[in-house]
């Protein structure tokens, strides 16, 4: 099967095509692929709070060594609905500790980070627990998404391996009665030895423009 | 049902050291049985402003688990009124100072404001999406609401929105939202954890309250309105200048977070309920502490285990405080 941009460059080789501005082929076929993009569906927002804390340290490192917890790598780009890469987003993430709870006088598993170059991020952190006695609330990392020209996301990250999920995240995301979509609950990659396990989440970002 | 026993003392209220120590008792003065299978505690995961009292004491307003309004008058406990729309069920109360009008807002954003007396809806108005948080200002010509995406100011008598003020971003969080004494100043707690105030008739921006870390939960203005207290997730109640926005005084840091707060008619105390649990949405371990403003010391610490406190009230020279657990409420006074 042809592609589109195949089939331009067959009509151009047979003659087919003609370019009539000064542009060249590569510039048409960028402009072509500009107009081609399909539009990106925006991130979900999710509930913010209530334990949002202001000023996170910048830092991608929020595991301190010897914590307990399962280390957990989060991962991801951020985009805008056109697929733009967003170099210039902010990303700050915060979450309870394995045990469920959140740190409210300090600074424990809370971080903020820009994005590199290419829009990636990476946090390296434990995989947030349940909340004590309430195990309808499954396991999240709260985001806080900001970039210039965009509006703000505010958004919960998932994990499809939780419990609660009883393995069927898209039937069963509904006993959380915050999770109003499954589309912010992610697969989870586990790697490394049994005695080390690691566990990996890719959770692509996409914001609105204003 | 009503089981009334205004003779008991209990003996749940501590007195803790203060220079003005006076005595004081506090009494249960009635107590309300929900319906079976109703619950006083609300569902995992949810926070639950389900109930409010009305600043005079004088009418408490309800809807748990079932999704039916109830409005009972106090201390009686005698049920008033009830509503029940499972189409479009209430998700916030709020009555307004008078005690005169109750604004049920429904989860579709429908606001159907009630003459509490005739029991009839005297005004409506339609937010964009479900409503977080809503006030009515004290002459009653107002009403203020929160979403997930704005803050909207109302004029009553036309239903004609005033002002729409952006938050900094759709925060699906919780807020809180109060109206100065003379009805001038709006004050919003917002999810990036600022409070703002406005211009209550203009929406116009008057100061920014940007010191706080954590979000607030509870807002109430002294009577004089040169001070906004605010509390919330940092465990405090700090006192904020609403002219220049800054942080006057706060008070002794408490081991949980603050859920609700309201100033005394004189301005010289505060009574404030607290979350003892670590989950700010758990409302099944509470205390009330009552400050004096004088000294910013703690007179009283009303505390009883498994008591959720939905409400306190200062009116009639005492301090109403209504809690419940099970499907049982009851209501205490402080004097």
């Amino acid at each position: 099967m042809f592609t589109r941009r195949a089939i331009l460059h067959h009509c151009m080789a047979l003659g087919s095509l003609t370019i009539a501005s000064g542009f060249s082929a590569e510039a048409m076929f960028a402009a072509f692929q500009e107009r081609e993009k399909e539009p990106r569906k925006p991130t979900p927002p999710n509930t913010l709070g209530p334990f949002y804390k202001r000023l996170a340290p910048t830092t991608g490192t929020l595991r301190a060594p010897g914590d307990p917890g399962l280390p957990l790598s989060l991962s991801g780009q951020v985009l805008d609905t056109r697929g733009d890469v967003l170099p210039d987003a902010t990303i700050e993430i915060w979450q309870a500790d394995h045990s469920g709870y959140y740190d409210i006088d300090g600074y424990r598993y809370r971080a903020k980070l820009p994005v590199d170059a290419s829009g990636q991020y990476r946090f390296e952190t434990v995989m947030p627990g349940h909340y004590p006695d309430r195990s309808r609330v499954c396991q999240h990392v709260h985001y806080l998404v900001t970039a210039p020209g965009h509006k703000t996301l505010v958004t919960q990250l998932y994990f499809a391996t939780d419990p609660a999920f009883d393995g069927d995240p898209q039937k069963n995301f509904v006993r959380d009665p915050v999770i109003r979509t499954p589309e912010l609950i992610r697969p989870v990659l586990l790697t490394g030895e049994p005695e080390a396990i690691h566990a990996e989440v890719r959770f692509e970002l996409c914001l609105e423009r204003l | 049902m009503i089981c009334r026993s205004s003779t008991a003392v209990a003996s749940i209220l501590i007195f803790l050291s203060s220079p003005t120590l006076f005595a004081q008792t506090i009494r249960q003065e009635g107590s309300i049985s929900l319906p079976a299978g109703v619950s006083v505690a609300p569902p995992p995961g949810r926070v639950n402003f389900s109930a409010v009292l009305s600043r005079n004491a004088d009418f408490l307003a309800t809807v748990f688990n079932d999704n039916v309004v109830r409005v009972w008058a106090l201390p009686s406990g005698e049920l008033f009124h009830t509503l029940d729309n499972k189409a479009d069920p209430a998700n916030r109360l709020r009555f307004s100072n008078d005690g005169r009008l109750l604004a049920v807002a429904a989860k579709s954003g429908t606001i159907k404001v009630w003459d509490v007396s005739s029991w009839k809806v005297q005004e409506e108005v339609a937010a964009s999406s479900a409503v977080r948080a809503l006030t009515i200002s004290p002459d009653n010509q107002l009403l203020a609401l929160a979403t997930d995406f704005d803050e909207q100011i109302w004029e009553l008598p036309t239903q004609k929105r005033l002002a729409v003020l952006h938050t900094p971003f759709d925060c699906y969080c919780l807020m809180s939202l109060g109206f100065s004494a003379d009805g001038a100043m709006l004050a919003s707690a917002d999810g990036d954890t600022a409070i703002r105030i406005y211009n209550a008739h203009t929406g116009v921006l008057r100061s920014t309250a940007s010191e706080l870390l954590l979000e607030s939960l509870a807002l109430d203005f002294s009577p004089d309105g040169k001070s906004l207290f605010v509390g919330g997730g940092d465990n405090t109640i700090s006192i904020i200048d609403p002219l220049s926005g800054k942080i006057s005084e706060t008070l002794t840091k408490q081991s949980g977070a603050v859920r609700g707060l309201v100033a005394s008619g004189d301005g010289k105390q505060i009574a404030a309920i607290y979350n003892l649990s670590k989950r700010f949405d758990d409302v099944s371990i509470s205390v009330v502490l009552l400050w004096d403003l004088g000294t910013h010391t703690v007179r009283a610490r009303f505390e009883q285990p498994g008591i959720a406190v939905l409400g306190v009230a200062f009116a009639h020279g005492r301090l109403s405080v209504v809690g419940g657990s099970g499907n049982k409420l009851s209501i205490w006074s402080i004097q």
